[in-house]
């Protein structure tokens, strides 16, 4: 196991560099003329709004009920379908990737399950729980839950061996060890276990309603689709996607403030 | 592969003073022997000093000494019971101190953590480790995290932790390997200092025969691989020294050349490898 300081494997994505805000607006604003530009020609005839309508549209919606009912029903899934895939997810993980023989002979399993397409499953689970809030949160933890387990199977290993020595050295209870030793140690594996499982949920929470009708974002992006308001279809779509991004957004932020102790934090920012 | 039986040199110990009794203690690793059959009492109060080549397994014998691992054969008791697991009165200062010291607690909480499971205060626990962490000179980095201080500074608050943990026994592992010398003397006085004051029992580990020899009560010398105890140098240097006065004497560098040579014999009888010889 590699020492705490130095040079280390690249996480999170590895080294960011800083993007000036004017370089970012530049590429927003490029976009948003090559859209309209587009939308205007002839090329797309009339199936593609501009952004003008498309926004317009977005906030027509915002003086709805039925769009932030929406919003809060898609959330309210999500939150609770992740929420669960946490409270199994980690100490599941945890306590295979604790033991050698656990994880190698889990493996398999895992490996199994996390490949079948989780959208397949859903007729069967539409069978189960019908197009309500339970068929998606179940679809959500089917989707969601096998980044963070395996994730904290991960985490589980990357413990210091010598710290475990130290608190067994200084006879630390074991809520000590717990609290100062294990959660410290994984915390860095487990969020981004978490940050996987967050988008994950998301696309899951989107499909689930969008496929299988439980209500949500998901619900009302078919059904102005099927009334052909194409504005409106981009206003929902442009809504969930600004979801996912702000969900990644919170998540890094809070494994920021958690983690900033952490050497691949540190070299972040120092870079 | 030992075709002598490991002497057994050194003044016999009264039971009474007897503090750490290692018998027979072997270890292997997959098949691989590194500790052929150690023998040793180590007398309460004592000053101990482990040389030997690097990989003779001083560490695998620090680890076997405090129950950390156990060992393939013999035993080791203290105070006449089995160690199978750390002892509550014994500490340890580990050869790889960075990653001995949490990243995320500041060095007081690092120092003040072992305190947790003695059933005081927090404010007491607050105490000790600031007073542990002044006698090693460490009092304005306090609040500062292990990863912010350089490799001697953190080092010192390994040292501190141990000492915070008020033990009666503590097995240090190279501790002074990555200070510089000025430091090193301040530190090796310290620990003097700190187990006169205390009364405490310390095995030392060190590549250093200078620094064996000025700071221990006994040197025990270990040979190559499957290592045995090869010598065990009473010093009789009595209870006060002076990093220049005592190393300055004759009985010094006789003690000095005495291990040395005990090192270089075990050394040339079994050829290829390198120790270093001084500090
Ligand atoms: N966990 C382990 N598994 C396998 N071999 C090991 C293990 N720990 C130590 N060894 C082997 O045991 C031998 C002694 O190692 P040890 O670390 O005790 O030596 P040392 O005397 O402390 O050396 P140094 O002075 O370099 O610190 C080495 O050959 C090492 O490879
Ligand atoms: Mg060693």
């Amino acid at each position: 196991m590699p020492a705490k300081t130095g040079p280390r494997r690249a996480g999170l994505g590895g080294k960011r560099h800083r993007v000036g805000l004017g370089a970012k607006l530049i590429a927003i604003a490029t976009v948003l003329i090559g859209w309209q530009l587009l939308a205007m020609s002839r090329v797309a005839g009339d199936s593609l709004p501009t952004p003008v309508k498309v926004l317009q549209a977005l906030i027509g919606l915002w003086g709805t009920s039925d769009y932030w009912t929406a919003l809060g029903t898609t959330l309210r899934a999500w939150a609770i379908g992740l929420a669960l895939c946490a409270v199994i997810g980690i100490p599941v993980g945890l306590i295979l990737g604790v033991s050698m023989r656990a994880t190698q002979s889990t493996r398999w399993i895992i490996d199994f399950f996390r490949t079948i397409p989780t959208i397949a499953l859903l007729p069967l689970v539409l069978l189960l729980f019908g197009a309500s809030a339970r068929m998606e949160i179940t679809m959500i933890v089917l989707a969601a839950i096998w980044p963070l387990l395996i994730q904290s199977m991960y985490a589980a290993k990357q413990v210091e061996p010598l710290l475990k020595w130290v608190v067994r050295v200084f006879r630390l209870s074991p809520l000590d060890r717990l609290r100062y030793l294990w959660a410290p140690s994984v915390s860095l594996f487990v969020s981004t276990g978490m940050r996987l499982a967050a988008t994950m949920a998301l696309l899951m929470a989107i499909s689930a309603e969008y496929i299988g009708g439980a209500p949500g974002l998901g619900t009302e992006l078919s059904n102005v689709e099927e009334a052909l308001r194409r504005p409106e279809v981009f206003a929902y779509a442009f809504t969930c996607a600004m979801l996912g991004l702000l969900i990644n957004v919170l998540v890094v932020f809070i494994q920021r403030r958690l983690l900033w102790w952490h050497p691949i934090i540190r070299g972040e920012r120092a870079a | 592969m030992t075709t002598t039986p490991t002497p057994t040199v050194g003044k016999a110990t009264g039971p009474n003073d007897a503090l750490l009794v290692v018998e027979n203690l072997g270890k292997s690793f997959g098949g691989h022997e590194v500790l052929g059959g150690i023998n040793v009492t180590v007398r309460a109060g004592e000053f101990m000093c482990i040389v030997g080549p690097s990989g003779a397994g001083k560490t695998t014998l620090l680890q076997c000494l405090s129950g950390l691992t156990a060992p393939t054969t013999g035993a080791v008791t203290l105070r006449g019971e089995r160690v199978t697991e750390p002892p509550a009165e014994m500490a340890i200062v580990f050869q790889d101190y960075s990653r001995s010291l949490m990243p995320w607690l500041s060095v007081l909480d690092n120092v003040a953590l072992p305190l947790r499971s003695a059933k005081i205060g927090k404010a007491e626990r607050t105490e000790k480790a600031m007073a542990a962490l002044t006698e090693v000179g460490l009092k304005d980095h306090v609040h500062k995290y292990p990863w912010q201080l350089s490799g001697g500074m953190q080092q010192r608050v390994a040292i501190a932790r141990a000492l915070a943990y008020a033990p009666s026994i503590v097995l240090m592992d190279e501790p002074f390997a990555s200070v510089d010398a000025q430091t090193r003397a301040d530190l090796e006085d310290l620990t003097l200092n700190v187990k006169r004051h205390l009364g405490i029992t310390i095995l030392l580990v060190t590549h250093d025969i200078d620094e064996a020899v000025y700071l221990a009560d006994r040197v025990l010398v270990m040979g190559k691989k499957p290592t045995v105890v090869v010598d065990l140098v009473e010093t009789h240097l009595g209870p006060h020294r002076d990093q220049i006065a005592t190393k300055a004497t004759r009985e010094f560098a006789e003690l000095r050349s005495r291990v040395y040579k005990q090192i270089r014999r075990d050394d040339l009888t079994n050829s290829a490898g390198s120790i270093a010889a001084v500090g």
